[in-house]
Formats: structure tokens, C-alpha cells, sequence
């Protein structure tokens, strides 16, 4: 397999990971549900009574004791279906003069980590790879052996067309329920304005979403000398320009597009991390499953 | 500001090089697949106008380095008193001096500045500058004007060179300039290397002093451009001088001297004083004659002067320069022995008013209009008994006669030398008589008959018989006659007057000829106003006078002069070698042989009158300044190819010209920080 090696599999299963992560759902798996009481539940916490709660998940004991209202909480173990989709543009082909790999092969690469990740947990992991050819479809299977054809499938796949078309992005949205959970790996690369619309479009849907945002460290540095020809991998458009003049005021610039970036999701409740693809894959790993 | 290597300047134009090779040869960026370009972009649009300004700057930049290079190269000095002062930075300081003092002694020198002469200013200017001179610097001396003189060598003794120059007085000679410089510069180049090198003129840049220098001075010989050429200049000041003295000898046989003034500014000359020398042998006392000058002449009333008059002509009053205003004198010239003409006339009508005889007796009378005292003349009839035509000096036939004796007469008397002037056309005649065919016969022509009509005067052009004198004022056609005598064989004659006919037809009208000793005149009409109305025309007056002239074989005033350092020839009645002694107006004696009645007289260094002396003989000639050359007219030159020192500060502007600052190392570091900044500029740019 070209990512997942069976090297990386058993380091993926020795990652020990424990999220908090509070969703809905009856799938088995390793995360836990904060649900009502309920079958296969354990304690999990009590709280204060508000109106519209059920009442038969009420204290009674407390009540005689405090002669307050409280409501008890159980947590119940349940399998999520996480749903990573992989931006498969054109620009996610670039590759720096100094990188090993394209931000394509670091986010695959990444994205067959975290199914791998998943599946070992007990969850479901599917992937969907969204580019200019259209949908490459990976469906949610927690059997480890699905990961094969995963890692045939987008070693196969070329990058193509525009970064993150807003209506293939749309009716995946709506198709997730409440158990799922959409991990984006994408450079995000597009106007700020756009990216607003993308954070609002997952913030919308029922599932909890993640983010995942690749970098190839050229696209800060500017490492090229001389003037140079730019040529925008999706539209073709074209701007001269000496790096070295611009070097210092496009990093101003980027790092606050990152920060807008950042924002945007921030503002819509979506978690994102980013990463250039000089980080070893591992690391960038750890630190992302962090944020489940 | 000044260049020591001006050619380099026109390289110049690579300036523009940087701009055009921008243009020409702008390189190609390289292509670069981007992820997405939107940032860049946005940058980009942020940053145009500085980076427009950038590039701008950058090619500006190029463009003065390789100008400050230029200019570098060319080696500009610039000249400025405060820099001068920083001796540290000067062009050539530390590098002792050999300077050139120049010294002009021509005669324009002498003029007045401020209270003494020009030379002494330009002296004492001499003496601040060296005083300026330090210990390893060193000067020479050189005299010069139309010719150069000693000085003295290189010395650093600048206390004994000033007291060199001071000493001296200027001459009389003029200005060459190219002379004095060649020999500066000759001087110079053999001086060691790694000396600073000058030239200071100390003259008033005459104009005259330019006849003969190249239009461009490094066409001098050993020239150097980079020694410094400095001088002075003076202040036009009026002067007026006696330009020229010219003896002649009037109709009457008397002694005319013309003086003509020259003038730049001045009075164009005012009173003038003539004073001739006495002469005890001859039993001539001192005289002064005044005159005054009018359109630049004056013509003084000298003949009473005698025989070889000598002496001098000066202007009253003083102007800027006084050595000119005096001019000498030394002609040879007797007065004729006995100016006493016989006129000859048939009966005593032609004496009568319009007569033939009348107006030849009034010119007589009257004068000749330039000779203040008229030649005598003694009227006679020929019928009258015992005129000796020999008692005469020139004998004037008012008519031919009729008397045959006269014939052989008056042919014998032209033969021994005596001078005859024929009025041809008789008075009451109708055709020539037999006595006068005779006349003719004897004079070698043939009477041809009178003619009759209207005929008028023309003069011959070409004819040297008036002296030059050409009657410019006179209208010589309106003088008119009704009766000619037609002569044959005329061709042994000068004819300097024709008549003409109506019909155009030209007939001698005045003719001359040597015969045997004697000069002889024949007017072929008459001076009856019945037959022609010359005589009563104002040319009548000065045609006689010129006529009366050839008569008397009248020698025209030999000047016995030489111009100042010419060489002066006289010349001896005896042909044997003799010792001549001359005496200079200075009194200092020389001495030279004559042989074969000449001797050669060089010492010449001075205006006035040299006496010589070789008994028994002895002369007197003299020596004026040449005035051909300009020298009195005191122009200066406007653009003289020297850098001029101003009076009042002439050390530091010394100072200034010779040490401007040499500013090309500083071009250099700035042609070097031009293209540092370039260089930065150009990668952040890039």
C-alpha cells in the first residue's frame, strides 16, 4: 500500500486516544454517549433539573436530601461514523521545491491514518474524495481491510478541478446524521468569503465537523529568486512578481488569512488544525486526534 | 568647475545604457505552477506603487553610477575658495610648485592703472603671489614682448625674483604672446615629475598680443594642459597717440608736415606741438609750431623749417599712456634754390582778367591753396629784351610765341634741366602759327590744327603724375573747352588728363615728358576763359600747384627714420670706411663703420632722435614706436586663454585656480555607493 504501511497500522492501533466527544447514535464503539438513562448505561454525572427534562430520570433520594431537583446522567458507549473528506483540487498538487510530498500525498496519507485510527477504535471511517472528476466514494466500514482499497483508491486518484465545489460539499452535508462526524482535509486555499460559506455549510448539518488543513511550506516562504511567472494551478491565472520584494508583507498576509481561516471556523464551531506537510505525519496525527 | 581629461566627457552618453539595456534586455521570469494565487494577488496590488518606485530608483541608480564614473574619469577640478582652503583635500597639495612668471615689457605696460603703471601692478601682484610660495617650491622669470628677454632661472629665492621684476621697466616694443607661452611651457617640461605646474602672465592681455596664436592652444609647442595658466586683465583706458608723421613738399616748393593721431577712447588727439631741432650750421634756431588735430590730422606750417628738418611732434596734455604721444621726425629735403618762375605772355590783354596770363598770375599770387608762402613768379612779355631763361627755375609760356627766337630758347633751357609748361592754345588765334609748329616740332610733336566744340576733362586712370592725388573732390568734367590743339606723336608723353569730345572721342588734354635735363608741360587749350573755363574751376588751383611741383623737379622729403628695434641704413657722401658715432636721446654713444657710403645702426631700443656724426658729415634720423601693431590702442583681449586673477584678491584666486579641487576620487565613491545601492536595491526588488 502506498500510505498506510503496515509499519504505520501498528502504530496507528498503539496510539491511545480518549475523546470526550458527546454525539447521538447506537453504533458500538469506543466513544462514549452522554445519554439519559437508559439501557448498558453507566452514572455518569448528575445536573440540575430544567423544565422539559424527564422527569423519571429525576433523583429522588437528592430531592429528599437537598430539596432541590436534579437530573442523573449516563454515559453509554456507541460506534461513530466518521466521514473524511478529502479535497482532491488541483492545488492540493502542489509541492514545494523543498517537500518530499504534495499536500495531496500528506493529506491521504493522513486521512488512511485517521481511518485506520477510527477502525481500530471500534468506529466506522469513510472516505470521500471530492475533485474535478467528481466523487471518489470510499463507504464507512469498520473492517480494517476496507483501508486496502482506500489506499489503492486515492493512490490512483490525480487532483482536478476547483478547491471544494460548494454543491457536492452541500448534499454531503445533509446526508450525515447525528452519529456521524466529518473530518475535511483540504489546504482551504479559497477566498475568505467562501470560506465562511463552507464553515456555515458544515456548521449547519447535524454532524460534528473537523478540519484538517494542509500546507505545503512554499506557500509561506516564497523560497523561489529572481521574478517569477505565478500560475494558479485551478484557474490558470497568472501574476509576476519578484518573491523576494513581496517575501515579507505575503507572509503578513497569509498568516492573517490563516487567522481569518481559523476564525471562520472557530466562529461556526468547527474544530480545525492546520499543518505543512514538512510535519511528520505522525506528529500532525497525535496533535489532530487531540481535538476528538 | 574645469576637466583635466575633457575628451573623456564624451562618453557621457552611456548613461543611458542601463535605461536601454531595461528596455532592450529585460529578462524573462520563470514559471512557477501555484497553488492559488490569490494572496499573491492581493500583495501584489498593495505593493505596486513601491515596487514602480523601487525599480525606478534602481534604474536611476545604474544610470549615476555609470555618469559619477564619467565624470570620474574626466578628472573635474572645481575651483571654490572655501575648498581651496581645506588644504588636506586640494587637487595637488603636497606637490611642490614650478611657476612661470611671464613678465610683459611691451610699451602698453607703461600705461596708468590706479596711480602707477600697469607693469608695476602687475609686479607687485607678482610679489604677493610669491609670497604665497613655500619652501620647496620654486619660480622663473621670463621678459617678454614682441621678442623674449633674460629673466632669471629657477630659484626659490622668491625676495630676489620680486626685486627682479621690480627693477625693470617696460619697453617699447609690442605684445606676442605665443613667443612667451612656448617658452613657459618649454620651460616646465623639463622640470621633474610630480610637480604641480603654473604659468602666471603678468600682462594686460593685449588684444595685439593674439596676431599669430593658434585658434586653440594646444596647438603651442611643450604644451601642457594640466599646468594652470593664469593672468591679469586691466580696464579699457582712452588714449590717444601720434600715429604717423609725413613730410611733402607743397606746390611752392615749401615743407608740409602732416601728422595723423590714433585714437581708442580718446579725443582723437586735441592740440599738438611741433618742435623742430636747431641747427647751428645751418642757422636754424629751436622752433615750435603749434597745430591741432581735425578728423585725426594736422598739418603743420613747417616751411619755414630749412632744409633736413628734424624734431618731434607731440600731444599737449596726458592721457593713460604718455609714451606714445610724442612722435620724431628726420627728413632729407632742401628747399629748391630759387623758386622764381618766368611766365611768358603775348601782349598785355592775356594779363587782363580772363586772359590767358590772368589766373596763372593769381595762383602765384595767391598761392597754391597748401603752400603758405607762393613760389615767386616773374611776368613778362616776350617781347620784352634780355630774359635770361637760366635766371629761372621754370619758365610757363602763356600762349605759345610768336617770335621764332624763343623756339631755340626755350628748347636750350629745357635741355640744361630748366622746366617748361606750354599753354598750347593762344589767345585770339585761329590756327597755329608758324613759330608755334616750330615750338612743337622742337618739344617732338606736330601740330595738328585747333579743333573746335565742347570738350571736357577726364583724368587718366593710373596716373602717378599728381602724386596719387586723384582730384576725388573736384567734378573734372564740368571743366570744359571750346578750342584743343590737335597734336601728333605724342606717344614719348605721360598723359595724366584727357578731353573728351560730345562724341566720347578722347584727346590729350595735359601731357609730360623728360627732354634732355629739363621737364616739360603742355596744356593743349588755353587758359582764356573765352576758350576754356578751367582756371576758373577750384581744381584750377591744386592742378597748378602739381604742375608748378614738376616744374621744379621738386624732390619729394626722404625720412630718415626706423622703427624702434629696427635697423636703421644711413647713408654718407664719402664712400670710404669711416667710424660713425651715434648718439641715442639717452645720450649713450655707439659706434659703427660705414663703407661704401652706408652704415647700419641697430641699437634702436628707444623712440627719439639719434644723432650720428662721421666729420665731416653728420645727420640726424629717428626712431618711433610701430605703431602697426596695435600696441597703443590698450584692447584688451576679451577671452584671453588664461584664467584672469582678480585684482583685488589676486593670491587667493591664485590659490583657488591652482588648487581647485580634483574631485574625482569623490566621484569615484560615489560611483561606488551608486552602484551598492543598486546592488541592494536590486535584490530586494528581485
Amino acid at each position: 500500500m502506498k500510505y498506510l504501511t503496515p509499519a504505520a497500522v501498528a502504530r496507528i492501533k498503539s496510539l491511545k486516544a480518549r475523546t470526550s466527544f458527546k454525539i447521538g447514535g447506537t453504533f458500538e464503539g469506543r466513544h462514549e454517549t452522554a445519554l439519559k438513562k437508559g439501557s448498558s448505561q453507566e452514572f455518569s454525572q448528575y445536573r440540575q433539573y430544567a423544565r422539559g427534562d424527564e422527569t423519571r430520570f429525576v433523583d429522588w433520594k437528592v430531592y429528599a436530601r437537598k430539596e432541590r431537583l436534579f437530573i442523573k446522567e449516563f454515559s453509554r458507549q456507541s460506534a461513530v461514523k466518521f466521514h473524511i473528506i478529502l479535497d482532491a483540487s488541483r492545488s492540493m498538487a502542489f509541492k514545494g521545491p523543498a517537500s518530499a510530498e504534495s499536500k495531496w500525498d500528506y493529506s491521504a496519507r493522513l486521512a488512511l491514518y485517521l481511518a485506520c485510527f477510527f477502525i481500530t477504535g471500534g468506529d466506522y471511517a469513510g472516505i470521500t474524495a471530492v475533485s474535478g472528476d467528481g466523487l471518489a466514494r470510499f463507504k464507512p466500514s469498520n473492517d480494517l481491510a476496507s483501508l486496502k482499497d482506500m489506499d489503492a483508491g486515492l493512490a490512483a486518484l490525480r487532483p482536478s478541478g476547483r478547491s471544494l465545489p460548494a454543491d457536492k460539499l452541500k448534499s454531503g452535508a445533509a446526508a450525515m446524521g447525528r452519529n456521524w462526524a466529518a473530518v475535511l482535509f483540504s489546504d482551504l486555499l479559497v477566498e475568505p468569503e467562501r470560506l465562511k460559506y463552507l464553515a456555515g455549510l458544515f456548521s449547519s448539518g447535524r454532524m460534528k465537523t473537523f478540519v484538517f488543513q494542509a500546507l505545503d511550506r512554499a506557500e509561506l516562504d516564497l523560497p523561489w529568486d529572481g521574478c517569477a511567472k505565478f500560475s494558479d494551478m485551478e484557474t490558470g491565472e497568472e501574476v509576476t512578481l519578484a518573491p523576494a520584494a513581496v517575501r515579507a508583507a505575503y507572509r503578513l498576509e497569509f498568516s492573517g488569512w490563516l487567522k481569518r481561516a481559523a476564525g471562520a471556523f472557530s466562529a461556526s464551531g468547527i474544530k480545525r488544525f492546520a499543518a505543512f506537510t514538512d510535519a511528520p505525519p505522525f506528529v500532525s496525527l497525535e496533535k489532530f486526534i487531540k481535538l476528538f | 568647475m574645469r576637466f583635466l581629461n575633457p575628451s573623456i566627457l564624451w562618453l557621457l552618453p552611456l548613461g543611458a545604457l542601463p535605461v536601454l539595456i531595461h528596455f532592450i534586455f529585460s529578462l524573462k521570469p520563470a514559471r512557477i505552477e501555484f497553488s492559488s494565487v490569490f494572496l499573491l494577488w492581493s500583495v501584489r496590488r498593495a505593493r505596486r506603487r513601491p515596487t514602480r518606485l523601487l525599480q525606478t530608483l534602481i534604474l536611476l541608480l545604474r544610470c549615476l553610477a555609470v555618469l559619477a564614473l564619467v565624470f570620474a574619469f574626466s578628472k573635474p577640478v572645481l575651483e571654490s575658495g572655501t575648498l581651496s582652503r581645506l588644504a588636506g583635500f586640494a587637487a595637488g597639495a603636497g606637490r611642490p610648485l614650478s611657476l612661470v612668471l611671464l613678465a610683459d615689457r611691451s610699451y602698453s605696460m607703461s600705461a596708468s592703472f590706479g596711480g602707477r603703471t600697469r607693469y608695476a601692478f602687475a609686479a607687485g601682484t607678482a610679489e604677493r603671489i610669491l609670497g604665497t610660495l613655500g619652501e620647496k617650491d620654486e619660480a622663473a622669470l621670463v621678459f617678454f614682448d614682441e621678442s623674449l628677454g633674460t629673466g632669471a632661472d629657477w630659484t626659490a629665492d622668491f625676495g630676489a625674483l620680486s626685486k627682479t621684476l621690480a627693477a625693470a621697466r617696460p619697453g617699447y616694443k609690442a605684445t606676442d604672446y605665443r613667443k612667451a607661452l612656448e617658452k613657459a611651457y618649454g620651460l616646465l617640461a623639463l622640470r621633474p615629475a610630480g610637480r604641480k605646474k603654473a604659468v602666471l602672465i603678468l600682462s594686460d592681455s593685449a588684444q595685439n598680443g593674439f596676431a599669430g596664436f593658434p585658434k586653440n592652444i594646444s596647438a603651442l609647442s611643450a604644451y601642457d594642459p594640466q599646468a594652470g595658466l593664469m593672468g591679469l586683465s586691466f580696464a579699457q583706458s582712452p588714449n590717444s597717440w601720434i600715429r604717423e608723421l609725413s613730410g611733402r613738399q607743397d606746390g611752392a616748393g615749401g615743407f608740409e608736415l602732416s601728422a595723423y593721431s590714433g585714437s581708442e577712447g580718446g579725443d582723437g588727439g586735441g592740440e599738438a606741438a611741433l618742435s623742430a631741432l636747431p641747427s647751428p650750421s645751418q642757422g636754424r634756431a629751436e622752433k615750435t609750431i603749434t597745430g591741432r588735430f581735425r578728423n585725426g590730422a594736422a598739418v603743420f606750417d613747417s616751411g619755414t623749417l630749412g632744409p633736413d628738418p628734424a624734431g618731434r611732434v607731440e600731444l599737449a596734455g596726458s592721457d593713460a599712456l604718455n609714451s606714445d604721444n610724442a612722435a620724431y621726425f628726420a627728413f632729407q629735403w632742401s628747399a629748391p634754390s630759387e623758386p622764381k618762375a618766368l611766365a611768358l605772355y603775348n601782349g598785355e590783354q592775356a594779363l587782363r582778367p580772363g586772359g590767358g596770363a590772368y589766373f596763372i598770375k593769381k595762383f602765384f599770387e595767391a598761392g597754391s591753396g597748401r603752400a603758405r608762402r607762393p613760389a615767386r613768379a616773374e611776368f613778362l612779355q616776350y617781347s620784352e629784351e634780355r630774359i635770361r631763361l637760366g635766371d629761372y627755375g621754370a619758365v610757363i609760356l602763356a600762349g605759345p610765341p610768336d617770335d621764332a627766337r624763343w623756339t631755340k630758347a626755350v628748347k636750350d633751357y629745357l635741355s640744361a634741366g630748366g622746366g617748361v609748361f606750354l599753354i598750347a592754345v593762344p589767345d585770339g588765334r585761329e590756327s597755329p602759327g608758324r613759330e608755334q609748329d616750330a615750338l612743337c616740332k622742337a618739344f617732338g610733336l606736330k601740330c595738328g590744327g585747333f579743333s573746335d566744340g565742347k570738350f571736357s576733362l577726364a583724368q587718366v586712370r593710373g596716373s602717378a603724375f599728381f602724386d596719387g592725388e586723384d582730384f576725388s573732390g573736384f567734378d573734372l568734367s564740368k571743366a570744359t573747352a571750346r578750342r584743343i590743339l590737335l597734336l601728333d606723336g605724342a606717344s614719348g608723353f605721360e598723359v595724366p588728363w584727357n578731353f573728351k569730345d560730345e562724341a566720347g572721342v578722347s584727346y590729350p588734354a595735359l601731357l609730360y615728358k623728360r627732354q634732355g635735363k629739363g621737364r616739360l608741360l603742355v596744356w593743349t587749350s588755353s587758359f582764356d576763359l573765352g576758350l576754356a573755363d578751367l582756371p576758373a574751376k577750384p581744381v584750377f588751383a591744386p592742378f597748378m600747384a602739381f604742375n608748378v611741383k614738376k616744374l621744379f623737379a621738386l624732390a619729394a622729403p626722404a625720412s630718415r627714420s626706423a622703427p624702434v628695434d629696427g635697423l636703421y641704413e644711413g647713408r654718407l657722401k664719402s664712400g670710404d670706411r669711416v667710424r660713425v658715432a651715434v648718439t641715442a636721446p639717452d645720450g649713450a654713444k655707439a659706434y659703427v663703420f660705414a663703407e661704401g657710403g652706408t652704415f647700419k645702426y641697430g641699437l634702436t631700443s628707444r623712440p627719439g632722435l639719434y644723432r650720428w656724426s662721421a666729420p665731416p658729415e653728420a645727420g640726424v634720423f629717428a626712431v618711433n614706436l610701430d605703431h602697426r601693431k596695435g600696441e597703443s590702442a590698450l584692447l584688451a583681449s576679451k577671452n584671453p586663454p588664461w584664467r584672469v586673477l582678480r585684482p583685488e584678491e589676486p593670491a587667493a584666486d591664485f590659490k583657488s585656480a591652482l588648487y581647485g579641487v580634483e574631485i574625482s576620487q569623490f566621484l569615484l565613491f560615489l560611483a561606488l555607493a551608486f552602484f551598492l545601492a543598486e546592488f541592494m536595491l536590486s535584490r530586494k526588488a528581485l
